[in-house]
């Protein structure tokens, strides 16, 4: 009687896999029952709190209710004025850090800024970086120079780019010269983030140290700060070609031609290719004919970005330049291929049709 | 009353500044994306919009482009609601007729003042 038992134990197997597949269901039912009871909660909580928040962004008195609300109704009256306070700045922005100082959240979030946990830390100098305020902006700063998590500092760097504050532009500099600092294209975005505050910071350190002279410079070409120039001319004349190349492309930015002559002198043959490369750049940014010549000399150059740069350059010229560039693309060295290039990409941007590229005799049909 | 529509994906930029215009006196009306602002126009034409430019789906440019195409709303004042980072937007905004601008994040006062500033311009012509 073999089979017998062997049924058994398929009945066995059966009815356990339908108990625990019930389990499952019942459990899955329960868990979106849940999740929806806590959304509608949430979202009741939210609809009661939204209008209080909405009147404190307009500059009304924060009712009582709303600086001691608690538990659910004070994680909404959170959320939303976080949200809110991403959304605003002025006066605005003021009134809701003022409601978050009040609420105790400040306290809160800088006593976060302490946790063990990494990911803490992080979220709460994101909020602080919100609150903008001088306590939240000190405590960031520390953050940015000390936390021994990279994530957390790259956190704090941009929550300090958000602060607006002009401190932060030099707090953010010198974070360049910690062992192992935040990416220097995380700390260029928080730079920028602060924008015209940063300025006086960035020009400050114009005379700083290499790290930060190359920002300094790259960020101030960025903001199309005029004023800076003869800062940035300064930098040209660096022992470092970082610093010599970044102050080179702001200028370039900036457009000035009072910097033709410092900027065309780094053209030389003897400078280095990298800096070569970004003064022909930098020239055509300027756009002024009287580089011409000079750039034209560099058409022939054995670095790739020094002539593809300078003919870059010279077809922003307009009549100067773009002769310079016929008579190169008629020749035969290397750098007729970028005259014609940039003669055909100066056509293409004007609407018109490419010159077709000279063919090259056929061999062995002589001249 | 002058009525606005407030064109934004963001609930929270919506509340903000249906908030702040009703507060003004303005009457505010609200789309989510590009196509429900197309369908609210098409309904009601008002008095100004505050476009957003990134949206899902048709975006702020297109919706805008569209309504300049349309002699029904080719001379509806249009305000962009644009982010830092598109700040490129802005100079196709102005190629497609757009009368202002407004950067967020953005101060609620400003915004208002703006709102004033185009209407009294376009009344004024």
């Amino acid at each position: 009687m073999p089979a017998f038992p062997a049924a058994g134990f398929l009945l066995d197997v059966t009815g356990a896999g339908a108990a625990l597949a019930v389990i499952l269901l019942l459990g899955t039912v329960a868990a979106r029952v849940l999740r929806a009871l806590l959304s509608g909660r949430r979202a009741r909580a939210e609809q009661m709190m939204r209008p209080m928040v909405l009147a404190v962004v307009s500059g009304g008195t924060a009712p009582a209710a709303l600086i001691s609300a608690r538990g659910g109704l004070g994680r909404a009256a959170e959320r939303i004025a976080f949200a809110y306070l991403a959304q605003v700045r002025g006066e605005a922005a003021v009134f809701l850090a003022d409601l978050l100082a009040r609420r105790g959240t400040m306290g809160r979030l800088l006593r976060l800024t302490h946790s063990p946990r990494a990911h803490r830390r992080a979220r709460a100098a994101e909020r602080l970086g919100l609150i903008a305020s001088p306590e939240a902006e000190h405590r960031l700063a520390e953050l940015v120079t000390g936390d021994h998590n990279p994530e957390v500092r790259i956190v704090a760097t941009r929550a300090l780019g958000k602060t607006g504050s002009a401190v932060a532009a030099r707090t953010l500099l010198h974070s360049l010269s910690r062992p192992a600092p935040v990416p220097e294209g995380v700390v260029a975005s928080a730079l920028l983030e602060l924008g015209p505050e940063a300025v006086p910071g960035l020009r400050a350190e114009l005379a700083g140290g290499r790290r930060q002279r190359a920002m300094a410079a790259n960020v101030l070409g960025l903001l199309d700060e005029l004023p800076a120039w003869e800062g940035l001319v300064e930098n040209v004349g660096s022992g470092s070609v970082e610093v010599r190349a970044s102050a080179v492309r702001a200028l370039g930015r900036l457009g000035l031609p009072q910097a033709i002559g410092p900027v065309t002198a780094c053209l030389d043959a003897g400078e280095d290719p990298a800096l070569r490369a970004a003064a022909a750049y930098a020239l055509g940014r300027i756009g002024d004919p009287r580089s011409a010549q000079s750039l034209a000399a560099c058409l022939e150059d054995p670095h790739y970005w020094v002539a593809h740069n300078a003919a870059m350059a010279l077809a922003e010229f307009g009549g100067t330049g773009v002769s310079a560039l016929s008579l190169a693309a008629a020749g035969l060295g290397s750098g007729a291929a970028h005259a014609r290039e940039a003669l055909a990409r100066r056509a293409l941007a004007r609407g018109e049709r490419p010159a077709a590229p000279a063919r090259a005799a056929p061999s062995g049909q002589g001249e | 009353m002058t009525s606005v529509l407030v064109v934004d994906d963001d609930p929270d930029v919506c509340d903000l500044v249906t908030y702040k215009l009703e507060q003004s006196g303005f009457d505010v009306r609200r789309a989510s994306d590009g196509d429900a602002a197309l369908r609210e126009v098409a309904k009601k034409v008002p008095d100004l919009v505050l476009l957003d430019v990134m949206m899902p789906g048709v975006s702020g440019l297109e919706v805008l482009e569209r309504w300049r195409s349309d002699e029904t709303t080719a001379g509806m004042p249009v305000i962009m609601l644009t982010a830092k980072a598109q700040e490129n937007d802005v100079e196709r905004g102005f190629e497609l007729g757009a009368d202002d601008y407004v950067i967020k994040p953005f101060s609620p006062r400003e915004l208002v003042r703006r709102v004033t500033a185009v209407l009294s311009r376009r009344q004024s012509v």
